[in-house]
């Protein structure tokens, strides 16, 4: 059944969506100060609490900037228990079976406190304090990981959201069977090329996207490779996502980069 | 305000060593593209060979031409150096592969000061590996604080490091700036706890300092400071310093 024309209005659209931030995820609004929408964003925004989504994926932000100007160590920390059941309660909302849950842990910042005297440089140190609680999901579909889809939670009080961003795209059918088809290709015969300087720590299918915020939703089936560095000094591990070819894909987008200047070089510095 | 980046991808060809790391480029250009759209001006934006070690050595850092000292904030995405496990003296480090500017390799504690003789650099973000190890701040961070307000890094070893990351920059660049009312900025503590942990194998962690005059103002600016509040310098009396790990 087409919707009416007046259900594809904006407006319409709007208070869709702060119906959704009530229902899903039980956002209370005070009154609304701003309903709008701006690139491929729209939100609405109450005195304390913006709730917004994308246009183009099933990728949504809550913010309380009562939550943001507080401090850590006199955040609410909540069991792990009642981060999760929220988490579960609003992807079951949404629809999204649990099954897609890969890991879920719960973060917690550590916060210290150091002086220094100005005489003698002696640092003097603080205990150890906790800080904000988050918990953070990742996904997995058909036992594959999607490596950027998660949901971050911090909790202002019990069942009240401080700070939120779930970015759970909807996967296109043909993506997910070539995930599969090269996590087959994984378990039998494929080779990833060699990289110089870099030995092979890890090889798994999956599916790549672009990352939260950004204009672009770009979505791939991927084999991604870790290196460890052969070198002893030399550390951050590359990471290539190769197609069923062993060529690199494209990396997903999320805002269009700035134009090179192709003979743009640096001089050689004088002594 | 003014922004840097330093991007290095390509070690091999002409340092020998690596590896090459194939999203350090594209992270300081999602870098960059994000704080052009929130208005900052671009200060330098070199990538591989044009970054080089002296521009984070104390002396050679006001290089008109890329010095880490001359813009307000500084993105450096590139190797590091991880120890196993780290000690309170074993070091943090930049390492570039410059086609000048040599020796490559930065001993933070050892050689970069920031915000002295007339620096301007208030925020380091230093996305490499392993360059904020926690058991080495007081030893390596503490001193670079001549002015700089906060720096953000990791802390890990040898065998749980960073992953070179093509989201990791950008999703940072555009927490701390901000996208639009509904995605305000957020402070640069906040978003590098959040934006830190992507792309990091388990028990890595994500690390935000601030200087502050006094107690208070160093735990305000750890847990508020934005890129854009201006505020103004602090002495380096205390810290604060906030992490969060991967599981």
């Amino acid at each position: 059944m087409p919707e009416r024309r007046s259900e594809l209005s904006d407006e319409a659209e709007l208070e869709l969506l702060e119906e959704l931030g009530k229902k899903v995820f039980g956002l209370r609004f005070e009154a609304i100060v701003h309903r709008a929408f701006e690139r491929n964003l729209l939100g609405v925004k109450s005195q304390n609490v913006s709730f917004s989504r994308r246009l183009d994926s099933r990728t949504f932000f809550v913010r309380d900037s009562e939550y943001s100007a507080g401090f850590s160590e006199n955040s609410f920390r909540g069991t792990a228990e009642e981060h999760f059941q929220l988490c579960h309660t609003i992807l079951k909302r949404l629809q999204i079976p649990e099954s897609e849950i890969f890991k879920e842990i719960l973060m917690k910042e550590q916060t210290q406190v150091a002086s220094i005297d100005p005489g003698s440089g002696k640092v003097t140190k603080e205990p150890v304090k906790e800080g904000k609680y988050f918990a953070r999901l990742s996904r997995q579909l058909d036992g594959m990981q999607v490596w950027d889809s998660s949901m971050i939670l911090g909790l202002a009080e019990k069942d009240r959201i401080g700070y939120l961003q779930l970015h759970w795209p909807e996967i296109p059918s043909l993506v997910l069977r070539e995930a599969q088809r090269l996590a087959h290709k994984v378990s039998t015969h494929w080779k990833p090329r060699s990289q110089a300087g870099g030995a092979i720590e890890s090889i798994d299918a999956g599916i790549i996207h672009s990352p939260a915020i950004g204009f672009f939703m770009d979505i791939y089936a991927a084999i991604r490779v870790v290196y460890r560095t052969s070198s002893d000094q030399h550390r951050q591990k590359p990471m290539y996502f190769y197609d069923r070819h062993g060529e690199e894909i494209p990396i997903p987008r999320q805002i269009t980069l700035p134009e090179r200047e192709s003979d743009r070089r640096r001089r050689e510095p004088v002594s | 305000m003014r922004y840097s980046t330093g991007a290095v991808g390509s070690y091999m060809a002409n340092c020998g060593v690596g590896p090459d790391l194939p999203f350090s480029v594209t992270s300081g250009r999602n870098f960059q593209a994000w704080y052009n759209l929130a208005g900052f001006q671009v200060f330098s934006h070199w990538e591989n060979g044009d970054v080089w070690g002296s521009d984070f050595r104390d002396g050679t850092d006001l290089a008109g031409d890329g010095g880490s000292d001359v813009p307000d904030v500084y993105f450096y995405n590139g190797h590091g150096s991880c120890e196993n496990p780290p000690t309170a003296t074993s070091g943090d480090f930049i390492i570039v592969c410059g086609n000048f500017g040599k020796p490559d390799v930065v001993n933070i504690g050892n050689s970069s000061r920031w915000g002295n003789d007339g620096g301007n650099l208030k925020f380091a973000f230093i996305d490499a590996s392993c360059p904020m190890d926690l058991v080495e701040l007081a030893n390596s961070w503490f001193p670079c604080f001549q002015g700089l307000h906060m720096s953000v890094g990791h802390s890990g070893d040898v065998n749980h490091d960073t992953l070179n990351s093509p989201s990791r920059g950008g999703q940072f660049a555009v927490l701390t700036t901000g996208f639009s009312i509904f995605i305000p900025a957020l402070s640069v503590g906040d978003a590098w706890m959040q934006a830190g942990l992507i792309d990091v194998q388990s028990q890595v962690c994500a690390v935000a300092l601030a200087a502050g005059n006094d107690r208070d103002d160093a735990i305000d600016r750890r847990e508020h400071e934005r890129v854009a509040d201006g505020r103004s310098n602090p002495a380096p009396n205390w810290f604060a310093w906030k992490w969060v790990c991967a599981g």
